[in-house]
């Protein structure tokens, strides 16, 4: 077994040896062809947009001969962060991540989309359900603190930017002063949310209401506009300033010539349903200009909030708003003008195009053979030598195929998992440096709210486990052995895989749908998960009590109810109640998470601050985080030590 | 402890337990075969035999923790039917009330204490719902502590009972048969955990129920000296089938030989009993 156990060390060693080496070189023999990155940003939770995207990207490498691999990603921040460190050299924004992108990340604007008819622009709206009894924007602004206001995320130009720019910030309104409750969502979340009465007015925007027109129309019946905005420029698509022209050159005749010019008509009849698909139309060159709207509307946003800033006095405020009203008139009047795209070769080749994926043979070929040698190696140096008892040659040849398995698999992982990237992490630590330094500079101007909303969160976590703890005691006798017949053993244990191994993000959005935006969503989260993982700990303590003391009540002539308390209960209570324990503390990790969907707590703040790249004060809500499940892990593990 | 449940009272001659042609197999191992037993009101049995001769399986069977082999056999409990060609009867639980259950290893529950342990005994008595919410009536707790007292561990009723000792506890699994007012009780193999001490008067207990309770006793035991000093009647099992059933005096050197095997002293506790 010694032996064995250093035989393994050193495989382990070798495959960590290849991560060094990045795969594919043996792979491909032809000229490797250039890389690139694109992003694309996913915040419309839109059904698989990464499927959708798939021909257009697939076009756009036949088209440009570079390889390109697509970024998909919810969150615009963590876009905007690898763009600024050069992990993604272009993407598909949103106008304000698109002005942070920008200003950020070396950014620039080369093209904007259209939409399939043509339209230059979408609307920012407010949305009420039908039979509302608001009428005009007046009647939802009287601020008696009756209102529940669903607003987008916040830097969502259409959920919050423009609202804010052209209802509240003219008003001297300040929302959460205004409103009974203001939430923050997603523009889907917000359109349920209203068509279900869970908030009586949310932000929204004209492209999610025509989308709900096509997938759910109901919904949209149930939805009335009460106001809409000024025009909002279609989503710009960013390069990184220092991309390769050469690179640049191709990106731009792909975009300028996709959907318009094909070499015949059924390909660019194709190429216009890849965009319709998109929802888009043909793109248009454009330029940082195109953001100038999006800068025009912070300073309108930030003048009007000086305005009512009551902490500043008048000479103060009169400069700062001469300031901003300066910006304001320096920003020019919004991208009119087109850009010619110039120098551009009408005849680049088209590369044919491969529809099947190959079958990787020679990564199949390769894990299958390390699984042999492996195999053989464990075989051979399991075999008894000298003084010893021999093990019998079925044991040693199970042992040898477990661990020949085991290797195999982590080779067979090693692509997916992109281990082959370790030397990255090297590479590239100033990178992490620079990004955590941001962190250091800890923010605490909000430190008593910051405290408030972690005490929300434990306050989540304790009620999802409560809850869960209720149903998991049924839940877990019922899915073990030595108490249940088998079949509903059998059933049970299938329902909680299920609540298990749904993530607690996705049950919280279906929660979100029948309890409105807020805390109860994320207890219901939690509580569906945990209810699955404590009824199988709760079953695994059952089917390993002692079953004397059961069959002692049985005896007496007790029922099984009375077998199940007073012979199971009493014997697995002190393990039941360490597991609950347990899962309070992880509960309070867990709902720091839940604030991503809009469910409340310390973890909303979280995300509010990261994707407002205020990594200060992220730095501050952490640290509280840090601290507070620290004390909630001590407090519990005293508790637990006194059961056992 | 003299009440008789209504329609209870034994017919003149209905022995106590009844066995007929009962097998029980674990796989292709008998445990049990083709087993006959009866044994009267009143009686005080031993149950002996090696190990694996199939006695805790034969006590088992008659409280129905055991199923007999599909279609074999009938067990009867004061008349009573218990289980039929291997299917349980459908007022088993009835049956059960009228049966005191002595485990080797106890079976209490650790975790609580030993009143609440006794007080398990009369589950199969009161309502449901009082089993379910632990409110035992107000005479089963006079019983409880009457019954702990008797045996002799009152002062350890409110202790948790993984803290005392194999004797205190086997003595409180009594206590729970009388709280249960059982008309007969089964021990498997009671002393075979206990110190020679706290043996004894385990086995004076189970005599006293006999003697002036009048319960039917069936004991099962390793050694036959106590068998021989407590137990008017014995019953061997051999390979799982019934190889003597007589007085106790009609047991010698022959009858044991034909029960151990010619290692029959080691079925002894003490060497001269063997003589």
């Amino acid at each position: 077994m010694k032996n064995q156990i250093v035989l393994f060390f050193v495989v382990m060693l070798l495959v960590l040896g290849m991560a060094m080496v990045p795969p594919g070189q043996a792979q491909e023999k032809e000229v490797p062809k250039r890389v690139l990155n694109f992003g694309v940003l996913t915040t419309e939770a839109s059904d698989n947009l990464s499927t959708l995207w798939a021909p257009f990207l697939e076009d756009m490498g036949d088209m440009t001969g570079l390889q390109v691999n697509a970024f998909f990603s919810a969150d615009y921040a963590s876009l905007i962060e690898a763009m600024r460190f050069g992990k993604i050299e272009a993407s598909w924004f949103s106008n304000k991540p698109g002005l942070e992108a920008v200003r950020r990340s070396n950014g620039e604007v080369f093209a904007k989309a259209t939409y399939p008819d043509g339209a230059p622009g979408y609307y920012s709206v407010l949305l009420v359900p039908t039979d509302s009894p608001y009428k005009t924007l007046d009647d939802i602004l009287k601020c008696d603190n009756t209102v529940d206001f669903g607003m987008g995320d916040p830097n969502s130009t259409s959920g919050t930017l423009m609202p804010m720019a052209y209802v509240f910030a003219p008003r001297g309104i300040v929302p959460t002063e205004c409103f009974k409750n203001v939430t923050n969502a997603t523009h889907e979340a917000n359109g349920y949310a209203v068509a279900n009465k869970l908030v009586d007015v949310a932000t929204n925007n004209t492209t999610n209401l025509k989308r709900l027109a096509r997938t759910q129309p109901d919904i949209l019946s149930r939805i009335r506009v009460l106001w809409q905005s000024p025009l909002i420029q279609t989503d710009p698509i960013v390069w990184r300033r220092d991309l390769d022209p050469v690179i640049k050159q191709k990106l731009l005749y792909f975009f300028m010539t996709y959907g318009r010019r094909a070499d015949n008509p059924e390909e660019l009849q194709r190429q216009r349903q890849v965009l319709a698909e998109l929802d888009f139309g043909a793109f248009l060159p454009s330029s940082d200009a195109h953001l100038d709207p999006i800068i025009r509307l912070e300073i309108i946003r930030d003048m009007a909030q000086t305005r009512s800033d009551f902490s500043l006095d008048e000479d103060e405020r009169a400069a700062k708003l001469t300031e901003l009203q300066e910006q304001l008139n320096a920003v020019g009047a919004g991208e009119d003008e087109i850009v010619e795209a110039v120098g551009i070769d009408a005849n680049s080749k088209r590369s044919s195009r491969s529809k099947a994926k190959a079958v990787p043979w020679q990564r199949i070929g390769f894990t299958l053979s390390i699984g042999l040698v492996a195999f053989a190696l464990f075989f051979w140096s399991s075999a008894t030598r000298g003084a010893g008892p021999t093990k019998p040659v079925r044991e040693r040849l199970f042992d040898a195929s477990v661990w020949a398995i085991f290797l195999a698999l982590l080779i067979w992982a090693y692509v997916a998992a992109e281990i082959y990237k370790t030397p990255d992490l090297i590479n590239n630590a100033d990178k992490m440096g620079e990004y955590a330094e941001g962190f250091l500079h800890l923010d605490w101007k909000e430190g008593w709210l910051y405290l408030q909303q972690m005490s929300v969160t434990i306050q989540i976590a304790l009620w999802g486990t409560f809850l869960s703890i209720l149903f998991a005691i049924p839940f877990g006798l019922l899915s073990s052995r030595n108490v249940a017949p088998a079949p509903v053993v059998f059933f049970m244990r299938r329902i909680m895989d299920a609540f298990r191994s749904i993530n607690e993000l996705v049950v919280g959005t279906m929660f979100v749908v029948t309890v409105g935006l807020g805390p109860f969503a994320g207890v219901m989260a939690l509580a569906v998960h945990t209810t699955g993982v404590l009824a199988k700990l709760f079953s695994e303590a059952v089917e390993a009590m002692d079953p004397g003391p059961v069959e002692g009540v049985r005896a007496t002539g007790g029922r099984p109810i009375h077998e199940v308390i007073w012979g199971v209960i009493p014997q697995v209570a002190p393990l039941w109640t360490s597991y609950a324990l347990y899962r309070f503390e992880t509960n309070t990790r867990s709902a720091t998470i839940l604030g991503l969907i809009g469910a409340g707590g310390i973890g909303q703040l979280l995300f509010e601050q990261i994707r407002s790249f205020q990594y200060g004060k992220t730095a501050a809500i952490l640290l509280i985080i840090i601290v507070a499940v620290t004390i909630v892990d001590m407090l519990s593990q005293i508790l637990r030590k006194r059961l056992m | 402890m003299g009440q008789t449940a209504k329609g209870m009272a034994p017919i003149e001659g209905t022995p106590a337990l009844s066995v007929r042609k009962t097998s029980v197999s674990y796989g292709k191992f008998k445990a049990l075969d083709a087993v006959n037993l009866e044994v009267m009101p009143g009686e005080m049995v031993a149950l002996i035999g090696a190990s694996g001769s199939g006695k805790s399986t034969l006590l088992r069977a008659v409280d129905g923790l055991q199923e007999a082999d599909a279609g074999s056999g009938r067990i009867e409990i004061f008349g009573r039917k218990l289980q039929r060609n291997g299917r349980l009867a459908k007022g088993l639980r009835f049956r059960r009330r009228d049966i005191g259950f002595i485990f080797q290893s106890f079976n209490l529950v650790g975790r609580l204490s030993l009143f609440n342990n006794v007080l398990i005994g009369c589950l199969g008595r009161i309502p449901t719902w009082r089993g379910i919410f632990g409110l035992f009536p107000a005479e089963d707790r006079v019983s409880a502590m009457a019954a702990l007292d008797r045996v002799g561990v009152g002062e350890f009723a409110g202790r948790r009972t993984s803290n005392l000792s194999g004797g205190q506890m086997q003595r409180a699994a009594i206590a729970r048969a009388l709280v249960q007012r059982a008309r007969m009780v089964l021990a498997d193999e009671p002393i075979a955990s206990l110190d020679p001490v706290s043996a004894r008067k385990v086995m004076e207990l189970l005599q006293e129920l006999n003697q002036t309770d009048d319960l039917t006793v069936v004991v099962s035991l390793h050694q036959v000296d106590y068998a021989m000093r407590y137990c008017q009647r014995v019953v061997a099992l051999k390979a799982g089938k019934i190889i003597f059933d007589g007085p106790t005096s009609d047991l010698n050197r022959k009858t044991l030989i034909k029960i151990y095997g010619e290692e029959y002293e080691d079925a002894f506790w003490s060497t001269e009993a063997a003589e």
